[in-house]
């Protein structure tokens, strides 16, 4: 389990990493926190010819408040989000110790995760929640990406040849909403066997935003649209059954080792029932 | 992420780098596609870190990298430039140091063979973040022993962290 | 037992907490595991594995593997031609396979080895195996033992006539009559496929030195490794040399002397420099044993009251392709060897087979067919009380052995010459209700949650023959002491440290039967050339048996230590007493004579030797326990233990039901293991027992699909960490068996045998309103929430 023969770049802009994106074509791949991308390595699943480290460029460690939401730069590492808080952005806060173990934390990065589009992965569930702009760094320079359109398939994003993900903007939820995190893994830090992430406002005592996005069921992240139809308007407590009916319904998981689909709808149900739970009034 | 102060460079095979392991300068040039752990292992002869896994489940290989525990082995040695290592032959200028003590004395060990990893997370990490029993429980969830069942290493963590039974 | 098994004048070590003296290299990264050892112009090699489950080899090319700079040579098995198979001594009893290094012809597991890549190291190594081109005529797979049990199912050696490696079917005319006469209860139960998984992987290093070979490796036995290599490589046993130097766990799974060991070997003597295989994680999962996968069908005589009058079973194991030495089909007969758990049941036959298919081979792992057994049984009882409407608790005691029964001789031949059968099953059911009450309390009014209590009693065999595994080696050990001339202690044994304490026994054991300071004993292990012939770690044995034959060579040298101090002293022997280093008059610590100043006398100034006293400080013993069998009578019935521990669990767990997930919220057990020589590695024993007990039954599955593919990756093969662990309430019994010195029974397997029969247990009593089957393990939370409606 050694890494495939390589060689290894680390420019220090921003620029200097597109023009080796540029030049190098399809043998290239970034590398971030390599978390993801060294086991790969090490498992002969990936064969890049050339790996650029992004680690030292400094315009993607941005960590700050702007107009449109929260934004994170793409090498930010998920450790420093647990360490130095996550700026009000409650569901993120919540998410982010779901992320692996300590040790991945302190070298995994919000870009990596989100880029390497893993269906079982936090990141993505909370950036589709949070309808967060994925902003892509090219050669004709930044393009936007909303979260629904950048999870194209498992392992797979919308990015184009050339660009790299520069950093993610989470957007914000409405004041009065409460977030919730549930995740049902095998054993402690392991990837979900399914996921929910919920954020949902009420007034006075009636939905008026939900959202619920169902992760590891599927081969991206899904909002769960027809659960959060049937909040709309209605109280948590009434809407609870009906809602956790409509998102096992919903989604499209697969079989695999650890259950089979209808395992996996089980578990939305309930998992989704434990997060309105959380986020009642 | 990777220390500010790593150098640029180009496409390359070879890396250059220069890094502190265990208080002394390293400087050296690594294969691109080395993995740290190997280079620690079979370059700096530093066999304490084990590897376990090559895939950073089993947390055999876990060392100190700037302050944070990290695997070494879903790490190249060419991103360590510019970073400062603790290795647990570090971790003690002689002897054995109160929290390997803990667990010679509380046979938090039989093996041993996980052990450098448990000793590098637990050094690492701020003991307030994980409060009682059961943070001891969630600081060491990175690491896997197959032979303690874990009994052994948590009383051997009370006992260095100085908290109760039933913290 | 004999006086030569008493311990010394004044014992201060045994029965406490001695800290282990290999520690402080562990602790500080000193410790030398064989992945650590490097040598000048050292290669590596990678192996080119099979990735169809059966097939035939029609062509392998290595030419553009060879090619890769900085690859010395690639091998197939066309090139081992003066290798020989790995022998089969049980042929009597079992088919033969075709036990060979490297794939010939066929390939019958994907993980086989097929070719060896030697390189200058193994990054290199690996680049080129990727380049070695095979080309398979595949064939159907086998892959459960319900498929290689039908007598049209594909063969994996063409030669037998069925897939049937072992197929023991005995007479089983009187238990049939009694079936017919009686109500019957019938019940299968499975236990799912599942391993060692040491955080060491294996690992070899050779070397050719002095015209010898040195093997560094990871195995369990220093001798039976050494022996084996001369059966399988043209090399005199006097010109290898096997040396374990630290061991990152064995459990079993490193009894094998695996594939790569030989090939090391082969390779370091044909090109004169060491070459290494360090088996990394990937491979380790296909290629390095997988255990456990049995099927047991119980048929039972009752009353109406529940007892059961006579057994008849039917154990079945999975071998998966059965390449591997010793053999794996023993823990089928250890599974058969069980079946009555510690109960009054005088007529119980078991037919026994071991099955090929086409999964890597099955091998030796902790509980050794005993985790199989006991779930079986003690899941049937408690089916069985049910299915009668008795306590479960009651029908055990109703049948449990009593002290006053023992020594009891099992259907099986099993000699029970102690033990605390009912009592600790007594002391866990008070804890256990205690415990359920506590989690009835906390949880009997969520509706996403149910509790239950599961029980299981059990005995189980410790310090086996190893005929049963091999047909060939038997059940000795072995001990060498000699006290040097300043009074320090050289120990040396054929039994082996994986990590369980063995190097802290001998140390104990040996201060205290000399009556010296435990810091002057030094213990040497597990170099073929320093140490005499043993067995080494199987069956948690080595206490016992290498812990007689330490006892014995320790009698001697205290014999002799007396005759020349009685000498010195102008005392008689029989009032002398050995403590602390010095010998003297019982009651009066002055004058006394220091070991050194014997030792000195003894091998330096032999002149002072009294008269009729032979030069020299040192004895060797080996001891085979007396009572053990190594083959079956004419009816099948077999002691094939030293001895037997015994132990009661009991598991109070929450069953989320919504998703499934069982939680353990108090595991408590009663552990009788005889004597104890050290407590916190007793208990660091059973800790880890239990915990590899638990995953196999809550999370650890090596899956197959239909073609045979393994499914299980390493990151999906759930080694519980400390937060799935339960915290454990552990009671201690000690009835010390009659039979082996200091009446010490093995602790090493105690704690992976009971799990699976009691989380089975608390689950149908969870459950019950369900009316669950819980008939397999392992119980995953997709298992458990399929039994629990919408």
């Amino acid at each position: 389990m050694k890494p495939p023969p390589l060689s290894y770049s680390r420019p220090h802009s921003l620029d200097e990493a597109l023009d080796l994106l540029a030049e190098h074509g399809d043998e290239a791949r970034p590398l971030a926190g390599g978390q993801s991308l060294v086991p790969m390595l090490n498992h002969r699943l990936s064969r890049p010819g050339l790996l650029i480290d992004i680690g030292a460029i400094a315009q993607l460690q941005r960590m700050e408040r702007t107009e449109s939401g929260w934004l994170i730069g793409a090498t930010v590492t998920q450790r420093r989000l647990e360490r130095d808080g996550t700026g009000g952005c409650d569901l993120l806060r919540l998410a982010v110790p779901f992320i692996g173990h300590r040790q991945i934390r302190a070298r995994g990065t919000v870009g990596g995760s989100i880029a390497h589009a893993d269906p079982a992965a936090e990141l993505p569930a909370v950036a589709l929640t949070l309808d967060a702009t994925m902003v892509a760094a090219g050669p004709d320079g930044e393009r936007e990406i909303d979260a629904a359109s950048f999870f194209v398939g498992p392992y797979m994003n919308s990015l184009a040849e050339g660009e790299l993900l520069s950093h993610v903007v989470f957007g914000e939820v409405p004041p009065t909403a409460r977030c919730s995190f549930r995740e049902f893994a095998r054993r402690k830090g392991d990837f979900a066997v399914a996921g929910v992430a919920a954020a949902v406002a009420t007034d006075d005592g009636s939905v008026t935003d939900a959202r619920l996005t169902a992760f590891a069921v599927g081969s991206n992240p899904v909002r769960l649209s027809a659960a959060e139809g049937v909040l709309a308007g209605r109280s948590i407590d009434s809407a609870l059954a009906d809602a956790a009916e409509a998102a096992a319904a919903e989604i499209e998981p697969w079989d695999d080792i650890h259950g089979s689909a209808q395992y996996r709808r089980q578990l939305i149900a309930t998992l989704t029932k434990r997060a309105l739970q959380d986020v009642a009034p | 992420m990777s220390a500010a102060n790593a150098r640029r460079v180009e496409p390359s095979v070879e890396v250059p780098i220069s890094v502190t392991v265990n208080g002394e300068t390293v400087e050296t040039t690594v294969a691109a596609r080395q993995l740290l752990a190997d280079f620690l292992r079979e370059e700096l002869r530093l066999t304490g870190t084990h590897v376990g896994c090559e895939q950073g489940i089993c947390g055999a290989c876990t060392i100190n990298l700037d302050g944070e525990p990290v695997r070494s082995c879903i790490m190249l040695a060419a991103q360590v430039d510019g970073s400062s290592i603790i290795t647990v032959e570090g971790l003690s200028a002689q002897g054995l140091g109160p929290l390997q003590q803990a667990f010679k004395d509380n046979h938090g060990l039989q093996c041993g063979f996980c052990t450098p990893g448990f000793l590098m997370t637990l050094s690492t990490v701020d003991p307030d973040e994980y409060p009682g029993t059961a943070g001891i429980r969630e600081a060491i969830s990175g690491n896997l022993c197959r032979c303690t069942g874990y009994g052994g290493i948590i009383r051997a963590v009370r006992t260095a962290w100085d908290r109760p039974d039933h913290g | 037992m004999a006086d030569s098994f008493a311990l010394g004048d004044r014992p201060v070590y045994v029965g406490s907490h001695v800290t282990r003296s290999q520690d402080d290299a562990l602790l500080t990264g000193a410790g030398t595991y064989v992945g650590d050892l490097r040598r000048d112009g050292m290669a590596e090699i990678a192996v080119v594995r099979s990735t169809v489950a059966h097939g035939r080899i029609t062509a392998i090319r290595t030419d553009a593997a060879a090619a890769v700079d900085g690859v010395i040579e690639v091998i197939t098995a066309a090139d081992l031609t003066d290798v020989s198979p790995y022998p089969n001594f049980a042929s009597a009893y079992t088919q033969t396979p075709d036990t060979f290094p490297l794939a010939r012809h066929k390939v019958r597991y994907v993980g086989s080895p097929v070719a060896v890549v030697l390189a200058e190291d193994r990054y290199i190594a690996e680049d080129a195996a990727e380049l070695v081109e095979v080309d398979y005529e595949e064939l159907p797979a086998v892959t459960s033992l319900e498929e290689a049990l039908e007598p049209d199912s594909p063969r994996l050696f063409e030669h037998w006539p069925n897939n049937r490696l072992l197929d023991l079917q005995p007479d089983d005319s009187e238990v049939a009559a009694i079936l017919a006469d009686n109500r019957v209860f019938r019940r299968r139960y499975k236990m799912g496929r599942h391993t060692a998984m040491p955080m060491e992987a294996r690992a070899a290093l050779a070397e050719r030195r002095d015209g010898r070979l040195h093997l560094w490796c990871t195995n369990q036995h220093a001798h039976i490794a050494r022996t084996t290599l001369s059966y399988v490589l043209p090399v005199a046993e006097r010109d290898i040399r096997v040396v374990i130097p630290h061991v990152g766990g064995g459990f079993g799974l490193k009894q094998h002397l695996y594939p790569e060991d030989v090939l090391v070997s082969w390779l370091a003597l044909r090109h004169g420099r060491a070459v290494r295989f360090v088996e990394d994680r990937a491979e380790h999962m296909i290629a390095a044993a997988h255990a456990r996968d049995h099927m047991m069908d119980i048929e039972a005589a009752i009353t109406d009251d529940g007892r059961i009058l006579a057994m008849r079973v039917q154990v079945v194991q999975d071998l998966g392709s059965a390449e591997i030495f010793p053999g794996a089909w023993c823990p089928a007969l250890t599974t058969a060897a069980h079946m009555t758990g510690p109960y009054d049941i005088r007529d119980c036959v078991v037919a026994t087979a071991a099955v090929t298919t086409n999964k890597t081979p099955g091998g030796s792992y902790r509980g050794f067919g005993v985790p199989e057994a006991v779930f079986a049984v003690e899941r049937f009882i408690d089916e069985l009380a049910a299915e009668v409407g008795v306590d479960r608790i009651d029908l055990r005691r109703s049948m449990l052995l009593q002290t006053s029964d023992l020594p009891y001789t099992t259907a099986s031949g099993a000699l029970l010459d102690s033990g605390s059968f009912a009592e600790s099953l007594e002391k866990v059911v008070d804890l256990g209700e205690q415990a359920y009450r506590r989690a009835e309390a906390e949880h009997g009014t969520d509706p996403d949650s149910r509790v239950g209590v599961g029980y299981a009693v059990l005995f189980e065999g410790v310090s086996p023959t190893h005929h049963g595994a091999s047909a060939h080696w038997a059940g000795h050990e072995s001990c060498s002491i000699e006290v040097q001339p300043d009074g320090s202690v050289r120990v040396t044994s054929g039994v082996t440290d994986q990590g369980q304490g063995t190097t802290t026994f001998v140390a104990t054991m040996t201060a205290d039967a000399l009556g010296v300071p435990i810091e002057t004993v030094h213990v040497e292990l597990a170099d073929s050339d320093a140490t005499p012939y043993g067995l080494g770690a199987f069956g948690s044995r080595q206490a016992v048996v290498g812990g007689g034959a330490l006892l014995m060579a320790a009698s001697e040298v205290r014999t002799k230590i007396k005759s020349i101090a009685a000498h010195m002293l102008e005392a008689p022997e029989e009032d002398l007493v050995i403590e602390a280093g010095r010998v003297h008059v019982a009651g009066s610590p002055t004058p006394a004579a220091t070991i050194a100043e014997i030792a000195t006398t003894a091998v330096i100034r032999t002149i002072d030797l009294p008269p009729g006293v032979d030069p020299g400080l040192e004895a060797t013993a080996r001891y085979e326990p007396e009572l053990m069998e190594h083959v079956p009578d004419a009816r099948g019935r077999i002691n094939p233990c030293a001895s037997y521990a015994n132990a009661a669990h009991a598991a109070v767990i929450r069953v989320d039901m919504g998703t499934g997930e069982i939680e353990i919220l108090d595991y408590l057990l009663a552990h009788d293991c005889g004597r104890v020589i050290n407590p916190p590695i007793v208990d660091g024993q059973i800790w880890g027992g239990i915990a590899q007990g638990l995953g196999g039954t809550l999370y650890e599955d090596l899956c197959f699909n239909d073609l045979g593919q393994p499914q299980t990756a390493f990151m999906d093969y759930l080694v519980p960490s400390a937060m799935e662990m339960p915290d454990l309430v552990i009671e201690h019994f000690e009835s010390p068996s009659p039979n082996t010195p200091l009446g010490i029974k093995g602790v090493g397997e105690g704690g992976t045998v009971g799990p699976a029969a009691a989380i089975g247990n608390a689950l149908a009593h969870a459950l019950a309103e369900f009316d669950p089957q819980i008939r397999e393990t392992p119980l995953s939370p997709a298992v458990v929430r399929a039994m629990i409606p919408d």
